[in-house]
């Protein structure tokens, strides 16, 4: 007769035979999963957790909307607009600044044990260490996501994220003043060419990881004149970056763009990115990330795919 | 319930039917989500699969015990068309309630916003004035007010009798006087609903009334602007297209008086002093 410490260990056994090992490592976070939300489609979790069935520890990672060094309101209405099967937004930034986003979002956000990402945008190169000097010593933050889609106001307000050396120069400056994984998020709105330069250039800058990819720049859109394109329309746009993108860097890539479905994760997964966010697809089904999760654990077990890693070089090039 | 505010559920149909020109009437089972208060309301997921954004619709009628809820839509573009062949027993996902709504607990005191309470004076009136679909905002509030302001009335403002509910014959209604304005003179006053208010105001000097709106833009600022002349406390309720109907998108925020508010979580209910009608 086998001793009851026995039994446990076998049944413990055989559940995780029965289990999918969904957890992967992104700039040295380990993440019970690859899911987790698109920053600004998330605010800081406060409203989600409010929603029955919706249970914020069972997400990978929680991202936080964009923040910046001051608060600000933001832009005039009209903001958003349907789109060609997506949306278009034109919020702003609306945040309550990095000093509140630290003394009440942070300590919200951190309650559900899985790691915190915050996401900062600068209007200049010292705006984004001002806020990486701010983050660093807070022990609840596991990652720094670097907007460089924003305008840079002293560079002819062209995107810090268009152009290699200025980009670069953004992740050196926040790398130089903390020692937290830094994941970079890549704006599309630059051609393919440079796109993998850009990549190349911030991996080489200090970036730990890469997420990609940003909402697609359109103009004149239902009373917006720049706005960001979101959701369905972009998802190809996504992946063909991301597959130019993983050509130049080894760096894990947080992959992002129009993904509704657990198929859309698995092409994902495919193109070999190591995690991936939900934005705009949380807004017509708040539920749809727990929905994601549990859908890629079924999919991987009726599979047999036991690790996340299998995905990677599942895709024909 | 428990401690979660938002419940999603599959709802049923239980009859979907139009009640004036291009405006429906959707009943719909299996919507248990706890209290709902006036003002407060419901998201629908897109019918059309294209569609990104959450739909958001008025409470009409809620029954939390039997998870009975009643919504009105008017049928202007791609899926409030795909919802008029919404037929009997078919299911649609939907979450709620959203928004901050009017509350009360047995005093008669409405919220301004989530932090203030604002009590009604004895002797106080209650009028609610709403136009075009804006009555499907003010039902639960005629419902809920009715027990402190027995007698309060509502306004029903609309171009022309054919594109307006039969508010009287509706089976969930409190004995309520409403008082009808069409633009053509098809029903009721002639004119526009703000002119009756202001005739109303006329007929019954010094009386002190407390003002609820819901409407189109303009009808509203007027109402507000009315109200403040008068010194009555004025609340409208506000309607936009919104993204995500929780607060997170932050597509429907708007500069107000007392700082940025998003119209889906700190509204849709709003003290009309707060609004800066410019910024919506």
């Amino acid at each position: 007769m086998k001793s009851e410490a026995a039994l446990q260990i076998e049944k413990r056994q055989r559940n995780n035979h029965d289990e999918v090992d969904l957890s992967v490592e992104i700039a040295g976070l380990k993440l019970q999963n690859p899911i987790m939300p698109a920053s600004g489609c998330f605010g800081y979790g406060e409203e989600f957790a409010q929603i029955k069935g919706f249970d914020p520890s069972r997400l990978g990672a929680i991202v936080s909307k964009g923040t910046t060094l001051l608060p600000r309101e933001g832009n005039p209405q009209p903001r958003i607009y349907e789109h060609k099967g997506g949306m278009v937004n034109w919020i702003g930034l609306e945040n309550p600044g990095i000093d509140e986003v630290i003394a009440t979002k942070i300590p919200f956000m951190a309650q559900f044990g899985v790691p915190v990402i915050i996401n900062i945008s600068g209007f200049t190169i010292e705006e984004f260490a001002h806020m990486a000097i701010l983050l660093d010593p807070v022990k609840a933050v596991s990652a720094i996501e670097i907007n460089i889609s924003c305008p840079n106001v002293e560079g002819g307000r062209i995107p810090f994220g268009c152009d290699p050396l200025i980009a670069a120069e953004v992740v050196k400056a926040v790398r130089e003043v903390t020692t937290l994984p830094l994941i970079v998020k890549l704006t599309p709105n630059v051609s393919e060419e440079m796109i993998g330069q850009i990549a190349q250039a911030v991996e080489i800058a200090g970036a730990d990881a890469i997420s990609m990819i940003n909402t697609v720049k359109v103009e004149n859109v239902g009373g917006i004149t720049i706005g960001g394109l979101s959701g369905r329309p972009i998802k190809q746009t996504a992946l063909n970056m991301i597959r130019i993108v993983r050509r130049f860097v080894s760096v894990p890539i947080i992959g992002m763009g129009g993904i509704y479905t657990v198929e859309d994760v698995v092409e994902f997964l495919k193109a070999r990115c190591n995690a991936v966010a939900i934005g705009t697809a949380n807004f017509s089904n708040p539920l749809v990330m727990m929905k994601l999760k549990d859908g890629l654990e079924k999919y991987c077990l009726e599979n047999n795919i036991t690790n996340l890693s299998q995905f990677h070089g599942a895709e024909n090039h | 319930m428990d401690d979660f505010k938002i419940q999603a559920c599959q709802a049923r149909v239980r009859s979907n039917k139009e009640d004036a020109k291009n405006i429906f009437r959707l009943e719909l089972e299996g919507c248990k989500m706890g209290i709902a208060k006036p003002g407060q309301f419901v998201c629908l997921a897109p019918l059309d699969h294209s569609s990104a954004m959450a739909r958001p619709f008025s409470i009409f009628f809620y029954d939390m015990f039997a998870g009975f809820l009643v919504i009105y839509y008017k049928a202007v573009g791609k899926n409030t068309e795909l919802m008029k062949s919404l037929q009997a027993g078919q299911s649609i996902k939907l979450w709620g309630p959203l928004g901050n709504g009017i509350s009360s607990d047995g005093i008669p005191r409405l919220p301004g916003d989530l932090h203030k309470d604002i009590p009604v004076p004895e002797g106080v009136a209650a009028w609610l004035i709403c136009g075009g679909m804006g009555f499907a905002s003010l039902n639960l509030a005629i419902r809920e007010l009715n027990q402190f302001f027995p007698r309060s009335v509502l306004f029903y403002g609309g171009k022309t009798k054919s594109e307006m509910v039969s508010l009287d014959k509706d089976p969930y209604r409190v004995n309520q006087e409403i008082i009808v304005a069409t633009e053509d003179g098809t029903a009721g006053y002639t004119g526009l609903v703000t002119d009756l208010f202001v005739q109303k105001i006329l007929e019954n000097p010094g009386k002190k009334i407390l003002v609820i709106t819901c409407g189109p833009k303009p009808m509203m600022a007027k109402v507000a602007e009315i109200c403040e002349g008068q010194e009555f406390d004025c609340y409208v309720i506000l309607e936009t297209i919104m993204a995500c109907g929780i607060g997170v998108c932050l597509g429907c925020s708007i500069k107000t008086t007392a700082g940025m508010k998003r119209i889906c979580h700190d509204g849709p209910v709003f003290d009309a002093k707060e609004v800066i009608w410019d910024e919506i």
